[in-house]
């Protein structure tokens, strides 16, 4: 044999992951000048794929800056063929007249304060409780809270700390209003005093009356680039037709009552008892990833500075009424997070010193007049085509679509409408909205779906039973842009339940149609694409015991983390898992998820700061981007992705891995 | 690059601007990466990539699935390049050969690889970037480039022993 066509051979097997053949392995064993060939690609593969990868700028502002003005562009034609129009909905009867509620002084540090008191959530002292029965009651009161909260009026001083260099402090007064069932308003006045009036000033605005939805304000600025930066010119983004509760605009109330993680843990960690303007507060504590629906109120647009997933958030909630009196963010006190915040151009900041603060100012549970929330029509709006139907039809709509529950948890309906089939939305669905104060819950239909997938909830959604036992439905955890939701696949059509309220009561609002969830077909579990097959909807033990290799699983996982769901890939010879750790509530960081698969070699490095880290006798491939770390056990490609968790987290979890 | 779940790149092609947000952070490392490689100027590449999306963002309703996302996207990037490189190639050749000849030889093996992989010439680079970079196997890179894959398994070969040798002298002229 010649030396080129072994080495040919060589390269190319290098290539598909092959074994060479064994004539070629009869020449290599006694060729020196091929061995060293074999020798070389090698290096040249570790130099590629296991030193790190260059630099890569974020060109996604630069890019989604030119794609917007082109959509706006389309839009703009569009619509200035057809009129504005905006739908008029006769409101759920009210549970008394606000105006004749009774108001008491709510005495806060600044500021003239007038409130009802919240009886709904009720009183516990925490004098007469110590924090571990708090850390179990806390979650109930803010839900109790949550659904007697008619209407609210706050106001919040905001100090941000380390934006620039140039500008290491900047304030902000942030008056917020809401009003059930789903009208929202925050506008963030900037009273920062900036070097010079180059400096764009964020102040923003968000309206809602829950049919049409606005925001405007600055558009986000890289900070290198403050303050000349021409893309930070101010914006309005405008909906109408929106479907109720839609999570792609959503309203930020988290801030007024966090339902997304601390109302819907099982128990939240209790920091102490603490006094905010001269109001008995509880303090709780949570990462800024946990935290995130916090600040949504704030970072819909505008700069803001960035924040380590890992970072404490402390939320001192009032000891009465149970709504946020301040919340502050702490640097984490790890080194990961030093090395990062250099990254990010920030100073040194101290573990004990609140890099962010918003205290309340005034609060009320007054509820704000309608107009509070009426914003005129808009040039540019985008329709979300949700066409309402009169609440009158509501029994008959719920007969002809089957949304007919025995249990909403006590939520009253307060919109129903349909979607129409369209060339970008190719079904049809009709949606029932419940609300009562912050909580609420949808259930959608949809029919026409020709998708070999289940509405509203992705491959790695847990398959939970329903009440009764006999139907199954498939639920995801809240996550950052999404609701906790619950899909159904029934001989009627797709259903999907999605909500703020805690997982159990999803299941029961579920279990309560008049429709049964059934496993879903072969051909939906089972997609063939370009590179292979995925088989989806298998439970987490049976996807293991199908996988046709031993599978490692973890001995240690972070407190309230289980298996959820997994997903089997078969690519040519090559045979996977990946199997998704997540806790029930809220998921905002996207869980943990563990890969392992046969016949694979380390993929192609993506980040500039990858490192390598000794792991299992081997090494491995560290991504702080994607918080993952990558490396090969006896033949085997493993992966465990956990962006909201440190290197040290990640090395304990992948240590404990074992056989089954 | 990990594959878009097909859910996001159907709400993008319905006209869903988070989704086709989600796609571009998805990729973008990837289609910038294989511009650089490909055009080996860091500003062209930038400049490469952003057309190479825009380019993709029109033209989405066209991707039915029949590839992978991956090598449609990186194939809108590759002919963005080569239009570029072709607009502006005397200006890169000059650049490069404005080179200082007495440069300190790259201090490391990323640089010297680097250094090598631009070197070689475009019919030998394209498959390398694709196939040893970017981890796409023959078929896929078949996909992007419009190349044979007999063709492609001679040319990863001649790429491999040309990287090798540059290293190999690369070294030599170092250690001397």
């Amino acid at each position: 044999m010649r030396c080129e066509t072994a080495r040919t051979a060589i390269s190319q097997a290098m290539d598909d992951l092959r074994a060479v053949a064994p004539s070629v392995t009869d020449h290599v064993s006694g060729c020196a000048e091929c061995r060293d060939f074999i020798h070389g690609v090698r290096r040249i593969r570790e130099l590629t794929r296991f030193e790190v990868a260059s630099d890569v700028p974020d060109l996604a502002p630069a890019i989604m800056a030119k794609v917007e003005a082109e959509a706006e562009a389309r839009r703009g034609r569009r619509l200035r063929k057809r009129a504005m129009r905006r739908p008029r909905l006769h409101g759920p009867r009210r549970r008394g007249d606000p105006r004749t509620r009774r108001v008491v002084g709510v005495g806060l540090a600044a500021g003239l304060v007038t409130g009802a008191v919240l009886t709904g959530g009720g009183l516990v002292s925490v004098h007469q409780t110590d924090t571990a029965a708090l850390a179990d009651v806390i979650p109930a009161r803010l839900n109790g809270a949550a659904s007697t909260l008619e209407g609210y009026r706050a106001t919040f001083d905001i100090t941000e700390l380390d934006w620039t260099r140039a500008v290491p402090q900047r304030t902000f007064v942030a008056d917020l209003a809401f009003r059930e069932p789903e009208s929202f308003l925050v506008r963030v006045h900037d009273t920062t005093r900036y070097p010079s009036a180059a400096w764009p000033r964020n102040d923003l605005s968000l309206v809602s009356d829950g049919h049409m939805w606005q925001a405007s304000g600055p558009n986000p600025c890289p900070r290198a680039e403050l303050p000349a930066c021409p893309q930070s010119q101010p914006v309005v983004r405008t909906v109408v037709d929106r479907m109720p509760f839609d999570a792609s605009t959503a309203m930020p109330t988290d801030v007024i009552v966090p339902m997304t993680v601390l109302a819907a843990s099982d128990r939240v960690d209790v920091v102490g008892p603490v006094t905010v303007g001269g109001r008995a507060a509880i303090v709780v504590e949570l990462t800024y990833q946990d935290a995130t629906p916090l600040f949504g109120c704030l970072q819909f647009l505008g700069s803001w500075r960035p924040y380590y997933p890992t970072d404490r958030v402390l939320v001192a909630l009032d000891q009465e009424t149970w709504l946020p009196l301040r919340y502050q963010v702490y640097p984490a006190p790890t080194a990961e997070r030093l090395a990062w915040a250099a990254a990010e151009g920030l100073p040194r900041e101290l573990s004990t010193a609140p890099v962010f603060t918003a205290t309340i100012r005034s609060v009320s549970t007054q509820v704000p007049p309608t107009d509070t929330f009426t914003l005129p029509p808009v040039e540019g709006a985008v329709d979300e085509g949700f066409k309402d139907l009169p609440l009158s039809s509501v029994a008959l709509v719920a007969q002809a679509t089957l949304i007919e529950p025995k249990q909403t948890e006590g939520l009253p309906v307060v919109r129903i409408g349909t979607l129409a089939r369209t060339a970008a939305r190719p079904y049809q669905a009709v949606t029932f909205a419940y609300a009562r104060g912050l909580s609420w819950l949808t259930i959608t239909r949809v029919t026409s779906w020709e998708q070999q997938a289940p509405y509203g909830v992705g491959p790695l959604a847990e398959a939970v039973p329903l009440l009764g036992g006999s139907a199954v439905a498939l639920y995801e955890p809240a996550s950052a842009s999404e609701p906790r939701r619950l899909a159904l696949h029934t001989d009627q059509g797709e259903f999907l339940v999605a909500s703020n309220l805690p997982r159990s009561d999803l299941v029961a609002v579920a279990s309560s149609l008049p429709v049964k969830g059934l496993a879903l077909p072969e051909t939906w579990s089972n997609r063939t694409w370009y590179g292979g097959s995925v088989r989806a909807g298998l439970g987490v033990e049976d996807a293991i015991f199908q996988a046709g290799f031993d599978v490692l699983l973890p001995r240690v996982l972070p407190t309230g983390y289980g298996a959820a769901a997994a997903l089997l890939v078969q690519s040519g010879d090559s045979k996977g898992i990946t199997i998704t750790y997540r806790r029930p509530a809220a998921e905002l960081g996207d869980g943990l998820l563990l890969t392992e698969s046969t016949g694979q070699s380390l993929p192609p490095p993506s980040g500039a700061d990858q490192q390598v880290v000794s792991l299992r006798g081997t090494l491995a491939r560290w991504s702080p981007d994607e918080g993952r770390l990558e490396w090969i056990e006896n033949g085997l490609y493993c992966s465990l992705a956990g962006p909201g968790f440190g290197l040290a987290d990640l090395v304990s979890i992948a240590a404990s891995l074992r056989g089954v | 690059m990990r594959e878009p779940e097909p859910e996001i790149i159907r709400r993008a092609q319905a006209g869903d601007q988070e989704a086709f947000e989600t796609l571009v952070r998805g990729a973008q490392a990837d289609a910038f990466r294989f511009a650089f490689h490909l055009t080996g100027d860091r500003g062209l590449a930038e400049d490469v990539t952003q057309d190479a999306f825009l380019r993709a963002y029109r033209a989405l309703r066209s991707f039915h699935g029949e590839a992978k996302f991956s090598s449609w996207l990186l194939r809108i990037v590759r002919n963005c390049a080569v239009d570029a490189y072709r607009k502006t190639r005397r200006e890169v050749a000059a650049s490069i050969e404005r080179k200082d000849p007495a440069a300190p030889a790259p201090s490391d093996d990323r640089l010297r690889i680097a250094e090598a992989i631009r070197r070689l010439p475009m019919e030998l680079r394209e498959p390398f970037v694709a196939i040893e970079i970017l981890g796409f196997n023959y078929a896929e890179a078949s996909a992007i480039l419009h190349i044979k894959t007999g063709t492609l398994k001679s040319r990863m070969y001649r790429a491999r022993l040309r990287l090798m040798r540059a290293l190999a002298d690369d070294e030599a002229a170092h250690e001397m």
